[in-house]
């Protein structure tokens, strides 16, 4: 039986909450119990009970997801994967199994001892399987090896047929396969709960990684300088990038406001055998950027590590002195990896080609330009390589990815603490973004957003930005408009025609 | 009038029929408010498409006196203190994210006229209300939600206005038809008289539930399962509270079951064809008289038909039918008096009256009192108004 915990147990207002402390949006939305769910079978036994009893089920693994898609849950259940434990059946042939509520850093240490493999997933170590393998899944190794979802091989998914009754399947190419290809990078929420994903064969953990970074002052930044930045950056990833002896090379550009001192460029390396024994490739990509008066030897920060003056995390406490109060959990383990709970926004763009000038113009204005009362410390924009083992084609149609053709994933991300800056960081934010895409790449049709086309292929589904919303071809934009997202809602009629599972960006029916 | 604005429609027919002054003058007997959801087709037609219109009823003559916009209003119910009217919208999208909404609004004792009070947005997939009733104490509204497959509880402020939604009950089922028995469709929902039950249709499981409802939650404690694919519908109950009538959408079908209020329990009495229908639709409109004795049903261009119901079974049996074919019906209402039964017709846009023959329960014939908006959903709520001396007025619901 899962581990029941109401509004009456000290651990409910821990457990109801996200990591991003936006959400939900008010206390009137919080679900009304979480299920910790300790096996595939205790998940059943309590989504069963929960749509018994007309209550709406939001599913969580790592709790990161970006937008309040599990924890506006008003009256709801939250279904609790992270004490999931796989059990290996005898009969099980698949080599590798990771359970939904694994985090990522736990993955890669249990697959690497145990086997010498890994997954080409993200870098946040706490956050879970479920929610990242399901929309994609990514990180440094994806030039080399791809995305997660185009090594799965099969998954365990809990859905509620059309009279309510909840069915464990396996689904894979040859048993429920357009339920499989769904799995496999339409993003958590939509049509059941997994409980596990399987792989028949992963790619081998490099031996070693080379990381190394550069970093760009603002003190003496120019525009011509920013420019010459970002066009060194992406004229790479759209040529030499397309070798394959650069597969193993994966770099993040932070692109930071003014008020931040400097950008940072990070990058890890291997070779494409896991070994690094010719740097030659690294060399190479680091010296383009000399004539851009990078601070040698300086690792750049990446992402939020680099809150400038963040010297306290947490909820700032009224008071004579300095104190800040953090949920327990979250100031013992949170930060393991990555940011601990905070407010966040995120948004994302996936680029086909380099930076056009327009770009790097509206980019330099924005990093430059002070908005008063908006501290816009805490904003980068990752710009991460892409490309590589990522842009198999055949792989969109047996997957639910269908950007196969990008050289760059942009992460637009905001942190904060205050819920009083929330106005004016968001309005930030959306301004910045609306006014990157409307230049002349954008169909005017489209204007304010990455619209596939020549030059974009829309946004990532697990960078999800509820602004899309706004937009009634927001389909589009995450999915394509190639007939992605019209299977997409046949797999959703067909796996849970009574939308059991929905969320404010749930494919609809 | 086709073809004129609407408002300009109303104008000329209230000059047409006008209600006489001086010492013969028919009283005030109440006000009829009629929600049209409009033609989509032409939403340029303005307020007067899709909204809430106000009448005055001085006996046969329904004066339009105000119209208020009001997205997709599929129903409408008044509060027990005749003083709020709820909406529902059945619409799929509030502020981007995809749910209905349900309004209130105020009436104006005096004048019957509406003054709105608030909306509420529905819960997340809660897309397409088609109903909404009210506790008979007055504190809760409850709404059958068809296109997302739930129901929602709202709280009644002292005021009328709606609180935000306060218990969401997800449905699931579904039924044999492919494309409108693929999931569960709640149509239509009553409380029984003791307020401790809920009843609802639901068309896409062709189920008739029971909920017990207490201190503002609803739980399911029951159901009745009709002939697969009748898809049930409409509902009305008997005023003894001990019958309950269901139109089936489907195949046309009536079903008569026994509501036991006791154990909270349907017993399945009777079911009747009726004419074969050609394509489901809506559900044919049911009306009850108060004296229990007489059942008419209304479906699009069929007409209107008339039954008797047996006082001691129940059991209907029809007495007269296939009054006014040639239109199509949107909803009917019985006058409080039972002396007529008000019809809206949306193929000649017009509200007809028909005497009713206080013996027999038979219809005469019909004649236009008001003009009505492009087609689409009507509905009729009409308050009666009793003691013509207006130092004593006090009003009167008719459900």
């Amino acid at each position: 039986m899962a581990i029941t915990v109401t509004q009456q147990d000290p651990r409910y207002q821990t457990l109801k909450r996200s990591r991003n402390l936006r959400w939900p949006p008010s206390d009137a939305d919080y679900a009304s119990r979480i299920e910790l769910c300790e096996s595939a079978s205790d998940a059943a036994e309590a989504l069963q009970r929960i749509v018994n009893a007309g209550l709406r089920p939001t599913v969580r693994s790592g709790g990161h997801c970006y937008e309040d898609f599990v924890v506006n849950n008003p009256g709801g259940a939250i279904l609790d994967l992270s004490l999931l434990q796989e059990s290996h059946a005898a009969e099980d042939a698949t080599p590798y199994r990771i359970s939904a509520g694994k985090q990522l850093g736990e993955v890669y240490l249990d697959l690497f001892k145990r086997h010498g493999v890994t997954i080409p997933a993200g870098t946040c170590y706490s956050v879970g399987a479920g929610g990242h393998i399901s929309g994609g899944g990514y990180g440094l190794l994806s030039r080399l090896h791809g995305l997660t979802v185009d090594w799965l091989s099969a998954v365990d998914i809990l859905t509620v047929d059309a009279n309510g009754k909840v069915i464990l399947r396996r689904v894979d190419k040859q048993h429920d396969p357009d339920l499989f290809r769904a799995c496999r990078g339409a993003g958590g929420g939509n049509f059941g709960i997994i409980t596990s994903f399987f792989f028949d064969k992963l790619p081998q953990a490099p031996q070693e990684v080379v990381h190394a970074g550069l970093s760009f002052d603002w003190a003496t930044m120019t525009e011509d300088r920013f420019a010459a930045i970002l066009r060194t950056y992406g004229n790479y990833w759209e040529t030499r990038g397309k070798d394959p002896d650069t597969f193993g090379l994966f770099a993040i550009l932070d692109i930071s406001h003014a008020s931040t001192k400097r950008l940072g460029l990070s990058l890890q390396f291997c070779n494409p055998d896991g070994t690094c024994r010719d740097l030659s490739v690294v060399n190479e990509f680091l010296s383009l950027f000399s004539s851009c008066n990078p601070t040698p030897g300086a690792p750049a920060p990446t992402g939020e590590r680099a809150i400038a003056h963040a010297s306290v995390t947490g909820e700032a406490c009224a008071g004579q002195y300095a104190m800040s109060r953090r949920l327990w959990l979250d100031a013992t383990i949170g930060d393991g990896g990555s940011e601990g709970s905070g407010r966040a926004k995120y948004k994302s763009a996936y680029m086909k080609s380099k930076f056009t000038t327009e770009e790097a113009k509206c980019m330099y204005q924005h990093m430059t330009r002070d908005v008063p009362g908006v501290d816009l410390r805490g904003f980068f924009l990752a710009i991460d390589s892409y490309g590589g083992a990522t842009n198999r084609s055949q792989l969109a149609e047996e997957t639910s990815i269908w950007q196969r053709s990008s050289i760059m994933k942009l992460q637009f991300q905001s942190y904060w603490q205050n819920a009083d800056d929330d106005a004016g960081r968001l309005k930030w934010l959306k301004d910045f973004y609306s006014d990157l895409y409307s230049g002349s790449k954008v169909d005017p049709r489209y204007a304010s957003t990455p619209y596939p086309g020549e030059h974009y292929q829309g946004c990532y589904i697990n960078y999800p930005d509820s602004d899309m919303l706004a937009h009634p071809f927001w389909p589009q934009l995450y999915y394509g408009d190639q007939g992605l997202y019209p299977f997409l809602q046949s797999v959703k009629r067909r796996y849970d025609p009574n939308n059991v599972f929905h969320h404010a960006m749930s494919v609809r029916l | 009038m086709q073809g004129m604005g609407y408002a300009s429609a109303l104008g000329v027919l209230s000059r047409a029929i006008p209600v006489p002054d001086g010492p013969n003058a028919i009283p005030l007997t109440g006000f009829g408010y009629l929600a049209s959801a409009g033609d989509m087709a032409s939403p340029a037609d303005g307020v007067g498409a899709s909204g809430i219109h106000v009448f005055e009823v001085h006996g046969d003559h329904w004066n339009w006196k105000q119209s208020i916009p009001s997205l997709s209003p599929a129903s409408l119910t008044l509060h027990p203190n005749q003083r709020v009217l709820y909406v529902a919208n059945e619409v799929d999208e509030h502020e981007k994210l995809p749910r209905g909404t349900v309004e209130a609004y105020k009436i104006h004792a005096h004048d019957g006229s509406l003054a709105p009070l608030n909306r509420q947005p529905l819960s997340l997939s809660g897309v397409k209300p088609r109903h909404v009733a009210v506790s008979p104490d007055g504190k809760y509204l409850v709404v059958a939600i068809h296109g997302g497959g739930a129901y929602n509880v709202l709280p009644i402020a002292f005021d009328g206005t709606l609180g935000r939604v306060s218990q969401i009950l997800k449905e699931v089922g579904a039924g044999s038809h492919p494309d409108y028995q693929a999931s569960a469709h709640p149509h239509t929902l009553m409380f029984d008289a003791t307020g401790q039950h809920l009843l609802a249709t639901d068309e896409g499981c062709d189920r008739l539930s029971v909920f017990a409802f207490q201190n503002g939650r609803m739980m399911r404690t029951g159901q009745a399962f009709s002939q697969p694919v009748s898809g049930p519908g409409q509902l009305a109950s008997h005023p003894s509270g001990e019958l309950l009538y269901v139109s089936n959408t489907f195949d046309g079908s009536i079903d008569c079951y026994r509501w036991h209020a006791d154990v909270g329990r349907v017993e399945h009495q009777q079911r009747v064809m009726t004419s074969p229908k050609t394509a489901p639709c809506e559900a044919r409109y049911l009306a009850i008289s108060s004296s229990g004795r007489f059942l008419y049903t209304a479906f699009a261009n069929e007409g209107i038909s008339v039954w008797e119901i047996d006082p001691v079974t129940g059991k209907i049996s029809v007495i007269q039918q296939g009054v006014l074919t040639n239109r199509s019906f949107r909803a009917l209402i019985l006058s409080p008096d039972n002396r007529r039964l008000f019809v809206s017709d949306a193929h000649q846009h017009e509200l007809l009256s028909m005497p009713v023959h206080t013996g027999s329960g038979k219809l005469g014939t019909a004649f236009t009192i008001a003009a009505t908006p492009s087609p689409g959903k009507v509905v009729i709520k009409y308050v009666r108004l009793q003691n013509v001396d207006s130092a004593k007025m006090s009003l009167e619901t008719i459900v």
